[in-house]
């Protein structure tokens, strides 16, 4: 089978129940075209298998030194460094990790055998109300491969949903959408140039796919990611809600607090955190916000 | 191999049904019993001299039972002279008038079929100082008197909660003593195997009725108040039983409660656990009144109760069956010798397990055996066979066969997934990948995988179950099948011996005499409970956990529990809690599952009580099938309750 027919999947999260209604399945899909500072799911930007390495886990047998055919792999203090110049992150090591302190997150699945995990929890979607997710990373960038799975997913009558940062192009995401039951659409920052800062690509093409989606008339839920001192000002809420306020399709926003949760995978996998030393939003603050939004005729719900 | 229900003394393990007495009074059952003395004539009926001896006794016992009503209303009436605080005094005069009247009488009220009820119970328990009785279906037998009293003016709902709530304060005054340590070998399980002695005693609500309607009332959502408002006491077991039709409000109402009082109610599904009912003889009628007693056992009405349980270690026979039938721990042969496991192939290894399984099961039903001739010899019991159906009408106590169902025994296998996830282990590293060899996992076994560490994580690592993961899942559902088929094959003077996986926590007791074991076990540390995955070896979330659990034939045993440990933060919200409702509810509903007991603590809050324990004096939490204060456990108890995975979002 050929790469295009497989998908590269970082995770699938069962019983999860703030991507949508219902109790869902969230397949992760991995590569993403920004790069949110705050983002808590790093591993999933790349569009490639990554070696991940968990010191907490690791028992220090140092079989992988052995193993590791280019040499990428050494211990210092009791740890195992990696040398991401070299590694090609081919996974022979964490194969030969007893502890699954080495890790490849990404694996390329085919449609089947990813159907078959999304349908073991068929029943509990059914009773709730809920199915699928397709977040990430960016859904739209594995379009074919996503299409397909979702279409499959609706032939067997589950609820699908994707989680889009709307950056694509706009006949690569209305692919998707044709087998979509509910988008959970991203928008961070209403300023292009903060926007441009802080994920590294401008949003005017975001903007604009929001406004073609609301002509679909899929139901669409917006999400803001709440981040103090990036996204968390009341203007940037105000001028969300405004934005939304002219899009017919949208009832409903999230606000999604910021948490450090992601904040431990930027070690795992060698790279700098930009956000450190941020205090998530407090109760309090997180209720004026929302309501701020609400006076916008939108439902507001603080978290997924 | 085995541990033994009824060495600490007492029978019990059954449901007391106070339906006849609140109807007719121990008056009326004394009149019934006399007119059959009066009519039984041993030239027709040749078992009349052994009914005239249990008919005779009852008269006996039911007088006893009303001349110990009436020296609470004489107490009553004397505090109720002395008293000078009018409202006191007052209901001083009541509780005299109310013991006076029953259980003599027909309860005419609300309070006095819960004091007749009351008596049941604690009469029943003097008979033989037993524990885990079962008073039935409260909502149902109470509301007839509740609605009455409230139609004719007598009583306000208000006072109705108040009476409900004394009602389940008294459960937690009696208490029974048990021994610290028991002879050697057996360590104190007393203590930990029923660790925070609890009584076991249970209440169950919801369901369905004769005719399939909801059953819900009034009082099933006064009941949960009551637990509510007595919080942070234990006692007594709460069952909810969840069907189809059970109103989405109750079951998230039973939620919140389960959530904020230490997970109590637990949760019982009507669909699979009348299948097992029925599929053992239960009239339908009766399948349908199902109730819980003990920790987590089902019981229809006439049902003997399931007073002899032994509690096999499922785990210690695959130790057996890898050592040539040699305990590793003490080096005494106590099993089979089933050979070589080194010259094994896996199916070799499954059958020599097998064979070791059944030759416990023989020995502990041999046992079973011989404890109930004794028990129908020596121990008969009067009083509790008076709320038994079928035992008047025979004219024989329960030990004597008096019960409308006739077995009284059950297996509760105890370490089952522990063996399912060794043999998985097995299979997938020495058999299909061939990473280890058999020897070399003998010698990690027997040195504790000390020094072993490497093969020791690659065996913690193999497929568990509790993931949804079929390759556990089906090796697991193997061992619960073949432990059923093997149970079920002894005959004992009470009927068959049925299996259970129910919840208590001697999988810790009997973990201490096994030795490691091929999941990545250490020597002497917990088996599993119950059908609960190994704690901390379910890490795919709770629609997963509960998709393995169903996936092992529910209903070829009495009772299989599942105990869930989840994060608060799981039902915090609304929307959530409707989420982990709809979760419940397919479990039940669709896929047949059994029981569910819950716990919504976070690991931190129990770490930090451990640690802490001046912090956390009413820090209730669910052991297995009973509650218990955490700070009165012991540590063994407490870091397995830690260890368990915990749930989150
Ligand atoms: S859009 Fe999402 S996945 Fe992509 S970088 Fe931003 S936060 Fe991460
Ligand atoms: S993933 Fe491959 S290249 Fe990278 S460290 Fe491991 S063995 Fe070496």
């Amino acid at each position: 089978m050929s790469r295009a027919e497989k998908g590269l999947i970082s995770e699938i999260q069962r019983y999860s129940i703030h991507d949508g209604p219902g109790i869902r399945t969230v397949v992760f899909v991995k590569g993403c075209p920004l790069r949110c500072q705050w983002c808590h799911n790093p591993e999933s930007q790349r569009p490639v298998p990554e070696l991940l390495y968990y010191p907490t886990k690791c028992s220090n047998f140092r079989k992988c030194l052995e193993i590791c055919p280019l040499g990428a792999l050494t211990e210092a203090g009791g740890k195992i460094q990696i040398d991401r110049s070299l590694c090609n992150n081919c996974g022979d090591c964490s194969q030969a990790c007893p502890t699954g302190a080495l890790k490849i997150v990404g694996e390329w699945m085919g449609l089947d055998p990813l159907l078959a995990k999304i349908k073991k929890d068929l029943p509990f979607y059914q009773t709730s109300g809920g199915g699928v997710t397709i977040s990430g990373g960016e859904p739209a960038s594995q379009p074919e491969f996503v299409a397909q799975l979702l279409r499959e997913c609706q032939r067997n009558a589950i609820h699908t949903a994707i989680e889009t940062c709307g950056y694509v192009k706009w006949e690569v995401l209305s692919h998707i959408l044709n087998y979509t039951n509910l988008v959970l659409y991203d928008l961070k920052v209403m300023d292009p140039e903060k926007h441009k800062a802080f994920t590294g690509v401008s949003n005017e093409l975001i903007v604009h796919n929001a406004q073609r989606l609301a002509q679909q008339r899929i139901p669409t839920i917006i999400r803001v990611p709440v981040v103090p001192g990036y996204t968390a000002s009341n203007e940037n809420l105000e001028a969300i809600a405004r934005f939304a306020a002219t899009l017919n399709s949208v009832e409903e926003i999230h606000l999604l607090p910021y948490h450090r949760l992601g904040e431990a995978k930027y070690q795992k996998l060698d790279r700098e955190y930009k956000l450190e030393g941020i205090a998530p939003l407090r109760e309090e603050e997180l209720e004026t916000l929302a309501h701020l939004v609400e006076s916008y005729g939108f439902r507001v719900q603080i978290g997924g | 191999m085995w541990l033994e229900g009824v060495d600490m003394g007492g029978q019990g393990r059954m449901i007391l049904y106070p339906h006849r007495v609140l109807e007719v009074g121990l008056k009326g059952i004394k009149a019934e019993t006399q007119k059959r003395l009066d009519e039984v004539n041993i030239a027709h009926d040749p078992e009349a001299y052994r009914k005239t001896l249990f008919w005779r006794a009852v008269i006996m016992y039911s007088d006893a039972a009303i001349a110990f009503a009436h020296r609470y209303a004489e107490k009553a009436r004397e505090l109720a002279k002395r008293e000078s605080d009018v409202q006191r005094k007052a209901d001083l005069e009541r509780i005299a008038e109310v013991c006076q009247w029953v259980p003599e009488n027909p309860a005419r009220t609300f309070h006095e079929a819960l004091q007749t009820a009351w008596f049941a119970f604690l009469l029943a328990g003097l008979d033989d100082d037993a524990d885990a009785f079962g008073l039935g279906r409260v909502d149902q037998f109470l509301y007839p008197y509740y609605k009455r009293d409230l139609e004719e003016g007598r009583l306000t709902q208000e006072e109705a909660q108040e009476l409900l709530d004394l009602f389940w304060i008294k459960f937690n005054e009696a208490h029974k003593a048990r021994p610290e340590s028991l002879p050697p070998g057996k360590d104190s399980h007393g203590k930990i195997g029923k660790a925070g002695d609890p009584l076991f005693n249970h209440m169950t609500i919801g369901g369905i009725t004769a005719d399939r309607q909801d059953a819900t009332n009034d009082l099933t959502y006064m009941i949960l108040a009551a637990r509510e408002h007595i919080f942070p006491l234990p006692y007594p077991n709460l069952s909810l039983r969840v069907h189809p039709q059970t109103p989405k409000r109750l079951l998230m109402r039973a939620l919140q409660v389960t959530a904020k009082c230490g997970g109590l109610p637990q949760y019982c599904g009507d669909s699979g656990i009348i299948k097992s009912l029925l599929s053992r003889g239960i009239s339908l009628e009766d399948a349908r009144d199902y109730t819980a007693h003990g920790c987590s056992i089902f019981s229809a009405p006439g049902l003997y109760g399931r007073w002899h349980v032994t509690f096999p270690n499922i785990t210690k026979p695959l130790e057996l069956a890898l050592n040539n039938g040699v305990d590793r721990l003490t080096g005494a042969r106590i099993g089979l010798p089933t050979g070589d496991p080194t010259t094994f192939s896996f199916e070799d290894l499954f059958h020599a397990f097998t064979k070791q399984l059944d030759y416990m099961l023989e020995l502990s039903s041999q046992e079973v055996a011989v404890t109930q001739k004794v028990m129908e010899e020596k121990f008969p019991l009067v009083f509790t066979s008076i709320f038994v159906p079928d035992c008047l009408e025979k004219g024989r106590d329960i030990t004597a066969g008096g019960a409308r169902y006739e077995w009284g025994n059950a297996m509760a296998g105890m370490g089952a997934i522990t063996a399912g996830d060794s043999l998985a282990a097995i299979k997938k590293l020495v058999f299909d990948e061939k990473r280890v060899t058999m020897s070399e996992l003998l010698e990690a076994l027997d040195a504790d995988f000390q020094g072993k560490e490497e093969l020791h994580q690659l065996l913690l690592n193999a497929p568990k179950y509790g993931n949804d993961d079929d390759y556990a899942d089906s090796i697991v559902k193997r061992v619960c099948d073949t432990f059923c088929r093997e149970a079920q094959k002894y005959p004992t003077p009470k009927g068959k011996m049925e299996p259970e996986f129910h919840s208590v926590t001697l999988s810790v007791a009997l973990g201490f005499h096994t030795a490691a074991s091929p999941d990545g076990r250490r020597a002497c540390k917990p088996l599993n409970h119950d059908m609960s995955p190994t704690a901390g070896c379910d890490r795919s979330g709770p629609s997963a956990m509960l998709k393995s659990a169903s996936k092992i034939d529910q209903s070829a045993t009495v009772t299989s529990s599942l105990l869930m440990t989840a994060d608060p933060s799981i039902v915090s919200r609304e929307r959530d809690l409707e989420k982990f409702a709809s979760l419940l509810w397919t479990y039940f509903n669709v896929l047949d599952g059994t029981n569910v007991q819950l716990n919504f603590l976070s690991t931190e809050t129990l770490r930090d009580a451990q640690l802490h324990p001046e912090k956390y004096p009413n820090l209730v939490v669910r052991v297995a099938g009973f509650n218990a204060l955490f700070v009165e456990l012991s540590k063994p108890v407490q870091d397995y309750i830690i260890e368990r995975t915990c749930h989150s979002v």
